[in-house]
């Protein structure tokens, strides 16, 4: 008896048969860290398309009932994703298209364009409509 | 039957945990989601658009865009005939909105019905008939400005 769990654990040892005791608990922590990469939020942090997708469900869960644009804009995760600066277009766009999710605040900020017309301000299928419409002839749709 | 009253049940215990007050207070849900329009367009009178002072959001504001304050929200309801008035109780010949607001930062505007009870768009979610305290909190702030005009003053 040793009194490590993992040790004595029969699953654990039965699935490195073969190997010392060392090179057992090296082996078994490879796979949990690549389990723990793979299934959790840490491989999302790593790309900007993750990145960009966590934020993204965060800004929404918190701001879900917010009245206020300027509210929904200031929230911490909506910061970050205008952060990431023209990276974040083809990700914001997608969703926008997607969700027509307040995004223009985001778009007018890293882009500084704003391609809506007078006329359509407001009315938020047409505002994207217009968005969509300048991302495909920047090719970042 | 069951179902629908579980889901409205299931909507309700969400709000609570972000309207506190809903648990003391009268609130019904009136309406599914709509991202169509916001809760200032609501208490104007408008189902089509988004309204917002604020220039980077590019939405609709009578006049143009302003700075995002209680002024400027109490200016936009002035161009719909509105004037500012000191209680938020119902009061005969006058419909009336309430502006909350976190500090001078407007966060939500309510119209009152003609039961005296008020409604509400929240956020892209629902319309609600609630009571004036049932929004007030962390979300939405309390009331801060009230705005009264003649009945069929709107033109409607």
């Amino acid at each position: 008896m040793n009194g490590s769990f993992w040790l004595d654990n029969p699953q654990g040892r039965a699935s490195t048969t073969g190997l010392s005791d060392a090179a057992s608990i090296v082996d078994r922590s490879r796979r949990t860290a690549a389990r723990h990469w793979s299934e959790t939020i840490t491989s999302e942090r790593a790309t900007p398309r993750g990145r960009f997708q966590q934020l993204t469900r965060w800004w929404k869960r918190d701001t879900e009932y917010q009245s206020s644009p300027t509210r929904i804009a200031m929230h911490p995760a909506y910061q970050r994703i205008i952060g990431m600066g023209p990276a974040a277009l083809p990700f914001i766009l997608k969703d926008l298209e997607a969700t027509q999710a307040p995004w223009f605040w985001a778009l007018h900020a890293i882009t500084g364009e704003d391609p809506v017309p007078a006329e359509d301000r407001g009315y938020i299928d047409r505002m994207a409509r217009a968005w969509v419409r300048w991302g495909t002839k920047k090719n970042l749709v | 039957m069951g179902e629908m009253g579980d889901e409205k049940e299931s909507r309700l215990s969400q709000l609570a945990t972000r309207f506190p007050n809903i648990s003391r207070s009268y609130l019904r849900i009136t309406s599914p989601d709509d991202h169509g329009y916001n809760c200032v367009a609501w208490a104007a009178g408008d189902t089509r658009r988004c309204w917002h002072p604020s220039a980077f959001g590019g939405l609709f504001w009578p006049g143009g865009t302003a700075a995002d304050d209680v002024d400027a929200w109490t200016r936009a309801f002035e161009t719909l005939g509105y004037t500012p008035c000191d209680s938020a109780e119902l009061e005969s010949g006058f419909e009336k909105v309430a502006i909350y607001a976190d500090g001078d930062l407007p966060l939500h505007v309510a119209r009152q019905l003609p039961t005296g009870r008020w409604t509400s768009k929240l956020g892209p979610r629902e319309d609600v008939e609630h009571e004036l305290d049932a929004l007030a909190g962390r979300e939405y702030g309390r009331v801060t400005a009230v705005l009264r005009r003649t009945k069929g003053a709107s033109g409607e």
